[in-house]
């Protein structure tokens, strides 16, 4: 039995090799390769290197692993026959090692590509090693992920460890500390579970693989849904019962929050978008945090309004906290402590970074409470109404921000506040 | 329970309630009845507050627009509508949470309905018969003075009809009160039920 393995293993690995010949990916890559190398020599001789900041590679660190942890499904997918294989004694580890090995190396691979790449152009190795590291911790932090969607582990160490790399803003030693520790910590949290893997692993590893020969063959799209990778059952813990209705929609909103990884784009996203920014002369900060703040808007979102025939005993204005504060102090924090961040790092000027911060601040619940208002007028609870009201507020914001005078940028905040103010009371109002 | 007074709606160029008179006792089932367009619905929503009218309405003394009467209130419309973000076991957490009601007896009445092994499926994964058994039975669990439901029985299989049947006799003989509408015979062999034609009700009002 311990043969079946290495059969499995040995076959991947021809079917790979043959399929890598017969495209003719082979001969590609060794023309392609060394036709860039020749031109990245002579380029590389001409101009002088710019020097790589840490903080940029803290960033791209970062949002490399919580895009790995963004997704519901298993990192790796399996066919039939591998399928097949965990239904027999074999150990369930053995099994995977190809799938994982087939899923962590396209990535290692162009990874090392790009460290040779930024090697050429920079003065600094550090990129060759860090980047296939985070290409090997980001799959991982997405089995993390998957695992405790599926079973009743926390999603806590996922975050952490997503978040860890940010520490390298103070120093590459410290970035490659932190890196090594997301490998180590991560294989140490995802290694033992693959012994018992969660029950549907099977289903939706072979889903991920069904998916695949769709876009292989091109056939229509299967109707397979997200709600197919739900978790198995999401621990209860309810508000106390005295809270009333407003207790209830403040517990269904930070359930989204809860359940929700995504959310922590929010934070992560703006932290490498205003670090990027201010290290360029346009106004770009606030339109990256706008853009950040789009992306991780749709879970917030996802508990704003209700539907049309309800009659929950609870009041406009209770309703609007319930539903808008859980996402709006959380989101206002990350973005504002983004902003702090970057400043501290990047010596930013204090009068303009002052503004920003509470721009940071108010934007996630102003844009949560006009979405609030608006699904409630127009009835509809749909993605469109939700991220395009959220993504309304703060590219408008973000516009003002660019184009207005310095002296006038204390404006926003209040504008902000105003506005926040403004769709509360209208939210409160009754109809009719 | 249940006042209502001098109801008129006009929805668009049709007048669709014209003076209307409505007193639900406690204990007591109301079946409104009437054709196509006759305004049951129309009725139904006017009475938890979700259509304004002229005239007054009263659930226990409050309006049921304000927190007091939607608290003494239980709707469940013709298609039930469900938090698509919320498995079922959640809604029910939601519901009992919103209003202060064991959560005990919102599982009873799902598993009545046959729900117990479907808790953690999300409404997109069920049927639209199915989600109508959720919305009813949350509301029946929840056992308020006055539930309103707006064709119950419409997409309900033979054995989840007997079960709303009996819900709501132990509802009448709870001392609380329910007003619902539906076209077919479902009420019929059912003792206690006060059938009301909405056609008659209008201009009634004193």
């Amino acid at each position: 039995m311990q043969y079946l393995y290495l059969i499995s293993l040995g076959r991947g690995w021809l079917n790979w090799w043959g399929w890598m010949r017969r495209s003719g990916t082979v001969v590609l890559a060794l023309y392609g390769g060394t036709f860039a190398v020749l031109v990245l020599i002579s380029i590389r001789q001409s101009l002088p290197p710019p020097h790589l900041p840490v903080w940029v590679l803290a960033g791209v660190a970062v949002a490399a692993l919580l895009s790995g942890s963004l997704g519901r499904w298993p990192p790796f997918w399996l066919d039939r026959r591998e399928v097949a294989l965990l239904l027999t004694p074999l150990p369930t580890r053995q099994t995977l090692v190809w799938p994982l090995l087939r899923a962590v190396a396209p990535g290692v691979g162009v990874a090392l590509l790009l460290g040779v790449f930024l090697l050429i152009f920079s003065q600094g190795w550090q990129p060759l090693l860090l980047l296939p590291a985070l290409m090997l911790a980001r799959p991982l932090l997405g089995w993390l992920t998957y695992l405790a969607r599926q079973t009743p582990r926390s999603a806590a160490p996922v975050w952490a460890l997503s978040l860890l790399p940010a520490l390298g803003s103070f120093g590459w030693t410290a970035l490659g500390l932190s890196v090594l520790a997301v490998l180590v910590l991560g294989a140490a949290l995802g290694w033992p579970p693959l012994r018992h893997p969660p029950a549907r692993l099977a289903q939706h590893a072979q889903t991920l693989w069904l998916w695949r020969l769709r876009r292989k063959y091109k056939l229509p799209k299967t109707p397979l849904r997200m709600e197919q990778a739900r978790p198995a059952r999401r621990p209860l813990r309810p508000f106390p019962a005295t809270w009333g209705a407003a207790g209830a929609m403040l517990w269904r909103t930070s359930l989204q929050i809860r359940t929700s990884p995504e959310v922590v784009l929010l934070g992560a996203a703006a932290l490498a978008g205003v670090l990027i920014g201010f290290s360029l002369p346009l106004h770009l900060p606030a339109l990256v945090l706008a853009g950040a703040l789009t992306l991780g808007a749709e879970p917030l979102t996802r508990s704003l309004g209700s539907p049309a025939n309800v009659t929950w005993p609870v009041s406009r204005g209770a309703a609007w906290l319930g539903q808008v504060l859980p996402g709006g102090i959380l989101g206002g924090g990350l973005a504002a402590l983004a902003v702090l961040i970057g400043m501290v790092v990047l010596h930013a000027s204090v009068l303009t970074g002052t503004s920003l911060v509470l721009v940071a601040l108010l934007l996630p619940i102003s844009a949560l409470s006009l979405t609030a208002l608006l699904t409630r007028w127009t009835g509809s609870t749909s993605v469109e109404v939700r991220i395009g009201s959220a993504a309304g507020v703060a590219i408008l914001t973000a516009g003002l921000w660019a184009v207005l005078p310095p002296a006038l940028l204390g404006v926003m905040p209040l504008s902000l506040l105003g506005l926040t103010l403004l769709t509360w009371g209208l939210s409160s109002v009754e109809l009719g | 329970m249940l006042i209502a007074r001098n109801l008129s709606v006009t929805l668009g160029a049709a007048r669709v309630l014209h003076d209307v008179d409505l007193d639900v006792k406690a204990g007591q089932l109301l079946h409104l009845t009437g054709g196509n367009g006759a305004g049951k619905t129309t009725l139904l929503r006017v009475l938890c507050g979700l259509i304004a009218s002229s005239g007054s309405v009263k659930v226990q003394g409050h309006p049921p627009r304000s927190v007091a009467g939607r608290a003494a209130l239980a709707f469940v419309p013709d298609e039930a509508e469900l938090y698509d973000d919320l498995t079922i076991a959640e809604h029910a957490q939601f519901a009992a949470l919103a209003y202060a009601a064991p959560l005990e007896d919102l599982h009873t009445a799902l598993n009545a309905f046959g729900l117990g092994h479907r808790l953690d499926q999300f409404p997109a994964e069920l049927s639209r018969g199915t989600r109508q058994k959720v919305g009813l039975a949350v509301a029946l669990g929840l056992k308020r003075p006055l539930t309103l439901l707006d064709e119950p029985f419409g997409t309900l299989d033979t054995d989840s009809r007997q079960v709303l049947r009996d819900s709501l006799s132990a509802l009448a003989a709870d001392g609380r009160s329910a007003v619902l509408t539906t076209h077919g015979g479902e009420l019929a062999q059912m003792k206690g039920v006060r059938q009301v034609a909405v056609g008659a009700l209008q201009g009634t009002s004193r």
